[in-house]
């Protein structure tokens, strides 16, 4: 693989977008966030302990969101009712390693890692894996077509859900 | 009152009065799990695994049951086995894998070999012990029992339990109406999910059958149903697909007139007693259901198939059986703690606790084999629109659960009972069980206290 990918897409547009994503959910601005994102998105986020490969199509998965599922949950998430996140949780949300891996008929790739922590109640939870992203340009915007989580970890202990977007 | 149930005094009732409690004291101290420990987890069936986990000869995994660490293996000769996970000499731990194939299992710690069946194979220093040392009552130990009914393993840390098919009593049929989804047989697909709650194990069970936290602790999965069934509908409607019969204004109640009428007349919800502290409840469906009902919700592709698959089941298991397996939910709870919900999908779950305030559960899903790519795919996808850690209905759940836990703390100040009364009525035995009432859990609690005080 080559080390720098030709891509339409900068890393340092890249990195833009995605700290941008990371600072609208930790301030929960659901909405704005949901604008980074295509109408073809999909969002994914494995049972932990999967292998990176595994596939929504065979394997269940904790995450697997089209626009309109993902929609129903920023909705959902902003009322009082959403009781697992009702008062919200506060998070930290980092990514790093990033590069751009690749580019084909999908978009651009962006490879990287993520540590998100959630504070509530008393208690904090780390989430940590590896993400990957596609990016596409549409018109003077770079948004996110693709994001996928894999969790590095076997199971949700202590964490016990994943009621917050990473 | 006129009847304290067991000692010490947990469990209280009072037909007279209408009352039916639990002391908050179950969920918060460790001589009660310890209790539990002794009494239940020692003497029941336990939900191990699905014969479908060991697909070929050699097929292992390792698995946690009641704070036991075992082998689940098929061995090279087709038998299934459940080893402890330790070494006959000195205790190490066998297979360190979560899964995978092997002829025989090696301690790392003294080198010592056991076959796939658990006999004694190799022990590297034989040379050093008497001639005919080496033999299989060295082998891996065997769980006490060990009995499967239809393709679900269950073990017994008991050895003069009664046999798994008494214990399960009428929840086989439950479990008949799960596997018969299938032409085949019903696997268990990959991504299993555990996590922990912090809560004690009692209440996600007794949440299981809790009718009254549906509305409010989920009024955010039917607003997002609402908005789901608005849309498809729509979607269903430009294509020419008719909706009507599951109008989005129905009631469950109309729904029964387009659907369900023929089988069940005027009544919509049941729930069951199923004996040795089972029970399980069914209501219709009013989502899709992977198991051969479509539904607005759903792209309209895929209903010719699910049809399809409703028709061969008709021809199969019947007309009634078929609707009562396809169009209706289901939510069985088999004592001690397992549970099975069969609606967006088919949840198994499994919820042990090592200290009173936390439980470790255990979940997985189970499909037909034979199942086509585009409804498995539906399946999967559908399981999440309620189900799992980052589902639209568990998270809160477990919230509901967790702040319960929370609650407790302090209740040995003031002698903290919950209510569990409604439907007590002096005419009905504690365990009567409706649909509509907390009988439902007083199926559970009884049996419980029974199993303590015994």
């Amino acid at each position: 693989m080559m080390l720098a990918p030709r891509s339409d897409i900068a890393i340092e547009e890249a990195e833009r977008l995605i700290y941008l994503e990371g600072e609208l959910l930790d301030h929960w601005r659901l909405d704005d966030w949901l604008k980074l994102y295509t109408d073809d998105m999909t969002y994914l986020v494995p049972t932990p302990g999967m292998p990176m490969d595994c596939s929504p199509d065979t394997s269940l998965f904790l995450i697997n969101d089209d626009r309109f599922r993902m929609e129903s949950r920023v909705k959902r998430l902003k009322k009082k009712t959403a009781h697992s996140e009702y008062p919200h949780s506060t998070t930290v949300h980092m990514f790093s390693n990033l590069r751009v891996a690749g580019q084909d008929g999908e978009g651009t790739h962006v490879h990287g890692v993520f540590h998100v922590s959630r504070y509530r109640d008393g208690i904090t939870d780390i989430f940590m894996g590896r993400v990957r992203y596609r990016l596409v340009k549409q018109g003077d915007d770079v948004l996110i077509r693709y994001k996928r989580c894999d969790l590095g970890v076997d199971e949700l202990v202590p964490q016990g859900r994943l009621t917050i977007i990473l | 009152m006129d009847q304290y149930i067991g000692t010490p005094l947990e469990v209280r009732s009072d037909k007279d009065a209408g009352t039916f409690q639990v002391s908050r004291r179950v969920f918060t101290e460790q001589n009660i799990l310890d209790l539990e420990n002794e009494k239940i987890f020692q003497r029941c069936w336990l939900y191990f695994g699905h014969d479908s986990e060991l697909p070929e000869p050699a097929s292992f995994l390792t698995r946690t049951v009641a704070g036991r660490d075992f082998i689940f293996n098929r061995d090279t000769r087709g038998n299934v086995n459940v080893f402890y996970n330790l070494c006959a000499h000195r205790g190490g731990r066998v297979c360190r894998e979560k899964t995978g194939k092997a002829n025989v299992f090696q301690c790392f710690y003294h080198g010592w070999v056991f076959g796939s069946d658990g006999g004694l194979r190799v022990i590297p220093q034989e040379g050093a012990y008497p001639e005919g040392y080496k033999n299989d009552s060295r082998g891996l130990v065997r769980v006490p029992r060990l009995e499967q009914y239809r393709g679900f393993w269950f073990i017994c840390l008991d050895a003069n339990a009664m046999s798994l098919s008494d214990y399960l009593a009428g929840a086989k049929e439950y479990i008949d109406n799960i596997v018969d989804q299938s032409e085949i047989a019903m696997a268990i697909l990959p991504g299993g999910q555990n996590f922990q709650v912090d809560a004690n194990w009692k209440l996600w069970h007794e949440n299981g059958m809790d009718p009254f936290h549906v509305h409010s602790v989920h009024s955010t999965y039917f607003e997002y149903s609402a908005d789901a069934t608005k849309v498809g509908t729509e979607r269903a409607n430009a294509q020419g697909v008719s909706t009507a019969e599951f109008d989005t204004k129905a009631s469950a109640e109309v729904m029964m007139k387009g659907r369900y009428n023929a089988l069940m007349q005027t009544k919509t919800k049941f729930a069951f007693d199923l004996g040795n502290g089972h029970m399980a409840y069914d209501y219709p469906s009013t989502h899709g259901r992977p198991f051969a009902q479509w539904h607005p919700t759903w792209d309209p592709k895929y209903k010719a198939e699910l049809d399809n698959v409703f028709e061969k089941t008709v021809a199969r298991v019947g007309f009634e059986r078929a609707k009562k397996m396809a169009h209706f939910d289901h939510h069985i709870l088999i004592f001690p703690n397992l549970a099975i919900v069969d609606n967006h999908g088919i949840m198994i779950r499994t919820y042990f606790s090592k200290i009173p305030n936390e439980m470790l559960v255990q979940s997985w899903t189970i499909a037909p084999q034979e199942e086509s790519t585009e409804i498995r795919k539906l399946r999967l996808f559908s399981y999440m629109d309620f189900l799992g850690p980052a589902g639209f209905g568990t998270p809160d759940d477990v919230e509901a659960i967790e702040a319960a836990q929370r609650g407790y703390k302090g209740a040995e100040d003031y002698g903290g009972w919950n209510d569990i009364s409604a439907g007590v009525s002096p005419k009905d035995p504690m365990n009567f069980v409706k649909h509509g009432d907390e009988g439902r859990m007083r199926v559970f609690w009884t049996k419980w206290q029974e199993y303590l005080a015994s």
